[in-house]
C-alpha cells in the first residue's frame, strides 16, 4: 500500500516542480555566493539553502501533510482499500508513511544538489549542512504529521494552518527556552521551560546556532531580540531529538483516532 | 438438509452520520441468497449511498452484518467487491495499478487483473495511463469490485449499460450476490437483478 501511495505522490505535478526547482534554487544561491567575498562564500552557500530548507521544505510539508486523509477519503480512494478488508490504522500508517517518503525523497534532492554545489565552490561536502538538512527534516516531518493528523478530521487549508502553528510553536519554544536561559523573560522563565519538557521542539542545528550567532544567517534564522535583548539559541542536544521524534507517534495515533469514525 | 448460508445477512443497520439530525439510514434488514440481486433505489438523498457504505462499515453503523458466516467489518471483506459512485479516487494511478492494488488486498491473483480490465471495457491504451485530475473513466470502478470474483458485489450508481449488466449476469451465474444502488433503474438492469427491490425513502424502507 505504501508503494501505491508514493505512486500517487510521484505524479503530482506539484512535486516534481519543487524536485527541479530546489537544485535550480541552490544553483542561483551557488552562483551568488561565488561572486562574494572569499570567506563569506561558505556562509553564503548555507545560509541560502536553510532558507530554502525552511521556507520551501515547510511549503512541500504542509502541501503534504495537509492532504494526507480527508482528499483521498472525500474522493473515495481509502474508502476502496478499506473496503478490501485493510483496517483502518494501517491504511493511516500507510498513508503517513507514503507522505513522509515522499518529502525525505524531495528533501534529499535538495541536499544532494547542496553538495555538489559546495563541492563545485571548492569546498568538497559540507558536513555541518548536512547535519542541519537531517535536523530540518526531523521538523518538517514534525509538521507534515500534525498536518496530517489533523487532516483526518477537517479539510486540507485548515490541517495546513494546524501543522503551521505546530512547527511555528515548536521553534517558540526552543527560542523561549533560548531566552529563558539567558535569563531576559523574567518571570515567564517557569511556564516557558515546563512547555519545553513537553512540547516538540525546532531541532537546532549547530551549522544554523552559529550562523545565528553570527547574524549572517539571512531569513533561515534571523538574531532574535527580546527585550531589547539578544538570544543565542544553542544547538540541540539529543533529548530535543528524541522528544521531536516520540511527536512523531503521539501525531500519528491522533491521526488514527481521527480517522477511526471518519466516512470514507 | 440444510439451508445455504446467506451471501449477505443485515439486521436492523442503522447509518447516523455525526452531528446529523437524524438518521441517514434505519430499520434495514435483508437477505441475499446465493445468485440473488437487488436493486436498491431511492431518490438523491434517500439513502442507497449510505446503505452500502454502511454494509462495509465504511461509515459509522449500527447493527449486524454478515458475509457467509462472518461478520463485517473484518476479514470478511475481502469477499466483497465495491464499486464507489465515482471514479475519482483512481486520481494518479493508471487503472492497472489501482485494479492491481485491490487485487492484492484481496488476495485475487494476478491474472484476474487483466481479466476484469478486459470484462470492464476498459481499452489496452487506457489501462496504463494514469487516470487525470477530476476524470470520470467509465468503469474503472467496475473493475476494482469484480477483480477476484467476489461473493457479494455492491455497486453504486453503476452505469446503466452492457459492462455493468454483464457483470451482474457474471456475479449472479457463479453464485454471488449482487446489491445495486441506483436512483431509477433501467428495465435491463432490473431484468440482471431480478424481482428483488428495496427502495429507501428518507433513509428507510417503502
Amino acid at each position: 500500500m505504501i508503494g501505491g501511495g508514493v505512486q500517487r505522490l510521484a505524479r503530482r505535478r506539484w512535486l516534481w516542480v519543487a524536485a527541479a526547482g530546489g537544485p535550480l534554487v541552490v544553483a542561483i544561491i551557488a552562483a551568488v555566493a561565488a561572486g562574494g567575498r572569499a570567506p563569506a562564500v561558505g556562509d553564503d552557500l548555507r545560509a541560502g539553502v536553510a532558507s530554502l530548507l525552511l521556507l520551501g521544505g515547510l511549503a512541500a510539508a504542509l502541501g503534504l501533510g495537509g492532504a494526507t486523509l480527508n482528499r483521498d477519503a472525500d474522493r473515495g480512494y481509502l474508502g476502496l482499500l478499506a473496503a478490501t478488508g485493510v483496517g483502518r490504522p494501517p491504511i493511516v500508517v500507510t498513508t503517513l508513511a507514503a507522505r513522509l517518503v515522499a518529502l525525505a525523497a524531495l528533501l534529499a534532492i535538495w541536499a544532494v544538489a547542496a553538495q555538489v554545489a559546495s563541492t563545485a565552490l571548492g569546498r568538497g561536502l559540507d558536513g555541518p549542512l548536512i547535519v542541519h538538512t537531517l535536523a530540518m527534516a526531523e521538523l518538517l516531518a514534525l509538521t507534515l504529521l500534525a498536518a496530517a493528523a489533523a487532516s483526518s478530521v477537517v479539510g486540507p487549508a485548515a490541517s495546513a494552518v494546524a501543522g503551521a502553528a505546530v512547527f511555528v510553536m515548536a521553534q517558540a519554544v526552543a527560542n523561549l527556552k533560548a531566552a529563558a536561559d539567558d535569563g531576559v523573560i523574567g518571570t515567564a522563565a517557569g511556564p516557558v521551560k515546563a512547555l519545553h519538557a513537553v512540547f516538540p521542539r525546532a531541532v537546532t542545528s549547530p551549522m544554523i546556532a552559529d550562523l545565528q550567532a553570527r547574524d549572517v544567517a539571512g531569513a533561515a534564522a534571523p538574531q532574535i531580540e527580546i527585550n531589547r535583548n539578544l538570544v543565542t539559541v544553542p544547538p540541540a542536544g539529543a533529548g530535543t531529538v528524541l522528544l521531536t521524534l516520540a511527536w512523531f507517534s503521539v501525531f500519528a495515533l491522533l491521526a488514527v483516532a481521527g480517522f477511526r469514525r471518519r466516512t470514507l | 438438509m440444510t439451508e445455504p448460508i446467506a451471501v449477505l445477512a443485515v439486521e436492523d443497520l442503522e447509518v447516523r452520520y455525526r452531528g446529523g439530525p437524524q438518521a441517514a439510514v434505519g430499520g434495514v434488514s435483508l437477505t441475499l441468497e446465493p445468485g440473488a440481486g437487488l436493486l436498491v433505489s431511492g431518490d438523491a438523498g434517500a439513502g442507497k449511498t449510505s446503505l452500502l457504505r454502511g454494509v462495509l462499515g465504511l461509515t459509522p453503523a449500527t447493527g449486524t452484518v454478515r458475509v457467509g458466516a462472518e461478520q463485517i467489518p473484518g476479514p470478511a471483506m475481502r469477499r466483497c467487491g465495491y464499486a464507489p459512485q465515482s471514479d475519482r479516487f483512481a486520481e494518479g494511478l493508471s487503472p492497472r495499478e489501482i485494479v492491481g492494488l485491490v487485487a492484492r488486498l484481496r488476495g485475487a491473483p494476478a491474472p484476474d487483473v487483466d481479466r476484469s480490465l478486459d470484462e470492464a471495457g476498459i481499452a489496452e491504451p487506457l489501462c496504463d495511463r494514469p487516470v487525470p485530475r477530476d476524470t470520470d473513466l467509465p468503469h474503472v470502478a467496475l473493475a476494482c469490485a469484480t477483480v477476484g470474483d467476489p461473493d457479494l458485489l455492491l455497486l453504486d450508481q453503476p452505469a446503466d449499460d452492457a459492462v455493468t449488466l454483464a457483470a451482474v449476469a457474471r456475479a449472479r451465474g457463479r453464485g454471488g450476490a449482487v446489491l445495486v444502488a441506483v436512483r431509477e433503474a433501467g428495465p435491463d438492469l432490473r431484468a440482471a437483478l431480478g424481482p428483488a427491490e428495496l427502495r429507501l425513502v428518507d433513509g428507510r424502507p417503502a
